[in-house]
């Protein structure tokens, strides 16, 4: 018993992940309390974008609970909250146009979260993770679809925020992450990033360095390339990536 | 490792890029692309010649070979003009399990418009049946064309019809009914006359991974693949709330027989 709390407590996953022995790249709340975790999903209104988030209400699908609310959190790339929206449906899938929500903001683009009220009954122990699909249609353009690729925050049923990165981190040595795929048609590619860590990330995405504050996000365009390489001290750094080819525009998760 | 595949659709052109090195950037060393399709009643495998360079494979799909499953393995595995038959595709390659690689899949249209995601068809997943669960109205555009694909790779070869259905959970209705077989790529168009913020796609029987294509109208094309419930709930008691949501749909399915 003793050794299985070795096992599993942070200093060893620290060490682990630090020396890349048998790393972890995502621990999930482990303390048996119940849990809404959401990835971090990317906005935009630049250039004409339109964003729609289409979502299904875990819990109304899961159990059965049709009263439940869900919380929409808008944010900047800085992850200084721009507003907070609750959605009462009557259905198990939905979707919101983000444009509409964020048409008084100045902010053309950022990220948010998305959290499920959580009634779990007694003795019993929930934990959901919204990884729903975001739309993001150009010009008009038929809209493409991605889904959540990142669990980062983790709400409980009090609304409190899990305090620890679900997504690990190392203290000493480099994680690197290459896209397994080449780029050399793409006229331009787009990388949103999140810093899914409570650490300050110094960030390398082929000759690109830059840093990003914990829970920070950005939208960088990547100089043309066959392959892109992200290198950092976080454990799972995934992009959602925005590529243009003449006119036709489409995202995906790397 | 997975297996990797094509989407046989009569309106767009479909290409993968095969990477040889995992996301960590560890290069698969002395790696082949085979292909393998049904003849008969066996597998029939044989080296994919294709374009490639030190990272990558890539692979335009002839129409003759749309339904083929396309595998990285060990050079030595199958030489240059050998063929194999092996009667069930598994264990049969020395196939390191340990690592995930993903492929692009691709698919164009005259227009040029063109969507991708990066793909695979789990090892595990092609030997083991059973039901696949999803909600399908994420994926649905107004005004647009809206197919659902379901890519089905099974480890024996074997062309077996299974049904598969659109339920809607809340009246609890079957919208429709369609017989798709395993080792194929089955398509339906989403009816553009239901709501279907309530419904869900349900196969009986074989698992395999919901693809939603959506064009027409407007310039360009979309496609995602869905999810299974499984990764959105993850609390302990997952597998017996899943099953429970499985043996509704069942019920609901049942009463049309």
């Amino acid at each position: 018993m003793f050794l299985s709390y070795i096992k599993k407590s942070s200093v060893t996953y620290k060490i682990r992940n630090s020396l890349k022995i048998k790393p972890a790249a995502i621990i999930m709340p482990g303390d048996n309390k119940s849990y809404s975790i959401s990835d971090a999903f990317c906005w935009r209104k630049d250039t004409s974008f339109v964003t729609n988030f289409r979502y299904t209400d875990l819990v109304n699908y899961f159990l059965g609970n049709n009263n439940v609310t869900i919380k929409l959190v808008l944010k900047d790339h800085n992850n200084n909250t721009l507003d907070v929206i609750k959605l009462n449906q009557d259905t198990i899938s939905d979707d919101i146009c983000i444009n509409d929500q964020v048409k008084k903001i100045k902010n053309l683009s950022g990220h948010f979260f998305i959290f499920h009220e959580l009634k779990p009954k007694q003795n019993e122990t929930l934990v959901v993770r919204n990884s729903c699909y975001t739309s993001y249609s150009l010009e008009g353009k038929t809209p493409s679809i991605v889904h959540g690729n990142l669990p980062v925050l983790a709400e409980d049923s009090s609304s409190k925020i899990y305090p620890k990165s679900i997504i690990q981190y190392s203290h000493f040595r480099k994680y690197t992450y290459r896209i397994q795929n080449n780029f050399s048609s793409y006229d331009k590619v787009e990388a949103f990033i999140f810093n899914p860590t409570d650490i300050k990330l110094k960030i390398q995405i082929n000759d690109i360095l830059f840093d990003l504050k914990p829970y920070t996000s950005k939208i960088i365009q990547l100089p043309k390339a066959n392959i892109y390489t992200i290198k950092s001290k976080c454990l799972f750094l995934r992009p959602i990536l925005f590529v243009y080819k003449d006119n036709c525009f489409d995202v995906m998760h790397a | 490792m997975n297996f990797f595949f094509g989407l046989n659709l009569d309106s767009f052109n479909c290409s993968l890029t095969i990477p040889k090195f995992t996301n960590e950037g560890n290069v698969i060393q002395q790696n082949s692309l085979f292909t393998s399709k049904i003849e008969k009643d066996y597998w029939l495998i044989k080296k994919q010649y294709c374009d490639e360079d030190e990272n990558f494979y890539y692979l335009n799909i002839s129409v003759e070979d749309i339904e083929n499953v396309f595998f990285l393995g060990n050079k030595d595995f199958c030489g240059d003009k050998e063929e194999k038959k092996i009667k069930e595709l598994r264990s049969f390659n020395k196939i390191n399990t340990d690592y995930t690689l993903r492929a692009n899949l691709k698919i164009s249209n005259v227009n040029k418009d063109e969507s991708s995601y990066q793909s695979e068809y789990p090892l595990d997943m092609a030997n083991r049946k059973g039901n696949i669960l999803t909600n399908v109205s994420s994926f649905f555009n107004q005004d647009q064309n809206n197919l659902l694909v379901f890519k089905q790779i099974y480890f024996l070869p074997v062309k077996k019809p299974f049904f598969v259905y659109l339920v809607d959970l809340y009246s609890e209705k079957v919208l429709l009914k369609k017989t798709f077989y395993s080792n194929s790529t089955n398509t339906f168009n989403l009816p553009h006359t239901e709501d279907l913020k309530n419904c869900c796609f349900y196969t009986d029987g074989f698992l395999g991974i919901p693809i939603f294509i959506s064009y027409g109208n407007k310039k360009g094309i979309s496609m995602e693949h869905s999810h299974p419930p499984q990764l959105y709930l993850l609390s302990n008691n997952r597998y017996k709330v899943i099953s429970k949501i499985k043996n509704k749909v069942e019920e609901i399915v049942s009463k049309l027989h």
